[in-house]
């Protein structure tokens, strides 16, 4: 084996350890990481929908109707992205690492769940000159939209629910179970 | 002395030695006035005078054409166009001569739907109602002669960042070709965009014979009137207003390609 084979070797396994607590299985990928990548994924998405609609309601896209649009907007993205902001900030004034680890599959779903969301969201609004010619239609495909991107919501605010409410026992913690006994 | 008075057409208003001949109810040709005079002692004397009617102006329009109003509604913008494509010549002689000069060119540039309105002494055609762009450039098809708005049926860069971004009004227009030797003025009030329609749903498809073939009247000069609507695009239902338009009729008729059409420089 060469230096420079190693070298990345070594590389792979510092990021695996920075994901992954020592000792941790290989599948599974440490809270507080998984909590900022979606926090990114989130945060990123949204400053692109909301900077969209507002360069459109301030440039008179929806002429006097940008309240309803902003009406559709907000209760899709507000709630889950508050919860985001709240928890990670939360964190961010803890002393240490809780410890907790969420397993990768579940880690990609919400991930792809977010993706697919947030994506469906944002092609809603920037499709809209192909499908609707006046503010009207665009408005009714917007409502329209909630038929799917509800349902899409609940298992969204499901998963995310869990890997940042929900509190689980961390490996530290079942470490000193191990120990009492 | 007694006066009689004869006229083979007209009526001879008043009596004695000097009447009035109204000429009301007749035709273009010549009448004669008969005068006879009797002086009650056997004599008399008998004394004629022709008088040519001629038409020189209509005043109604024909059975099968419906009528152009004039004075116009206000155009937006408007424009004499030059004599130069309707020129006098041998192949110059008739209204439907000038017809055809527009026709041709109005067929080059897509204006394939068009209707002819009477005005005196000539005529009026009426293009569809379009969608244009700012510029005055036609949108492309099938957007160009759609009634209302319509989502973008074919991708350019700014033509969706336009649509996504900005208000984008759509932007109407209809173009009048008068053709007559009289003045076109104009009212002061704007036409609705279903007036607009109504000329053209309204009026002949071609130039009907009894208008096509009078002689081109010496004076004769063709004025466009372009009519600019504006709609919001708030609902499908949201009517089209009137605008006055940012550019003057002769850049809409180049942006049209009717312009050069015409052989105009």
């Amino acid at each position: 084996m060469n230096a420079n084979a190693k070298r990345t070797i070594d590389t792979k396994r510092q990021r695996q350890g920075a994901e992954s607590p020592a000792g941790a299985a290989p599948d599974l990928v440490r809270l507080e990481v998984v909590r900022v990548r979606l926090a990114v994924v989130w945060l990123s998405a949204a400053s692109v929908i909301f900077g969209t609609l507002i360069l459109q309601s301030l440039l008179g896209h929806y002429q006097d109707r940008a309240d309803e649009v902003w009406k559709w907007l907000l209760p899709a993205i507000t709630p889950t992205l508050g919860l985001v902001i709240s928890v990670i900030g939360s964190s961010a004034l803890l002393p240490s690492f809780s410890g907790a680890v969420v397993r990768k599959s579940f880690y990609r779903i919400a991930l792809l769940l977010s993706i697919f969301y947030l994506v469906f969201i944002f092609l809603n609004i920037v499709i809209q000159p192909f499908i609707s010619a006046t503010i009207d239609d665009q408005i009714k495909s917007f409502h329209t939209s909630n038929l799917w991107l509800a349902p899409l919501q609940g298992l969204v605010a499901s998963a995310l629910g869990v890997l940042f409410v929900s509190k689980h026992s961390t490996q530290a913690d079942s470490e000193d179970d191990e120990a009492k006994k | 002395m007694q006066y009689s008075w004869f006229a083979s057409g007209g009526t001879v208003e008043g009596s004695g030695p000097e009447v009035r001949w109204n000429s009301a109810g007749t035709q273009r040709g010549s009448y004669t006035i008969t005068a006879r005079v009797d002086d009650a002692r056997g004599g008399s004397a008998i004394c004629s005078a022709t008088i040519r009617v001629d038409v020189t102006g209509e005043i109604h329009p024909p059975a099968d054409m419906k009528e152009f109003p004039l004075p116009a509604p206000e155009a937006s913008t408007r424009q004499v166009l030059p004599d130069s494509p309707f020129a006098a010549g041998p192949n110059m002689t008739t209204l439907r001569d000038m017809d055809r000069v527009l026709s041709t060119a109005l067929d080059q540039t897509g204006y394939g739907e068009r209707s002819y309105l009477w005005v005196p002494d000539g005529f009026a055609l009426v293009t569809r109602l379009e969608q244009i762009y700012p510029d005055g450039r036609p949108k492309p098809p099938p957007a160009r002669f759609s009634a209302g708005p319509v989502p973008l049926r074919t991708f350019s860069l700014g033509d969706y960042l336009r649509a996504l971004f900005t208000a984008d009004p759509g932007y109407y227009r209809v173009l009048v070709f008068v053709v007559t030797p009289h003045d076109v003025s104009e009212t002061g009030k704007k036409p609705t965009d279903q007036e607009s329609s109504d000329w053209l749903h309204g009026g002949a498809a071609a130039l009907p014979s009894v208008v096509a073939e009078k002689p081109r009247p010496p004076e004769v000069r063709c004025v466009v009137l372009v009519y600019e609507f504006e709609n919001k695009k708030t609902t499908a239902t949201t009517p089209a207003v009137p605008v006055p338009s940012d550019i003057d009729a002769k850049t809409h008729l180049q942006k049209a390609g009717i312009w050069t059409a015409l052989h105009l420089p």
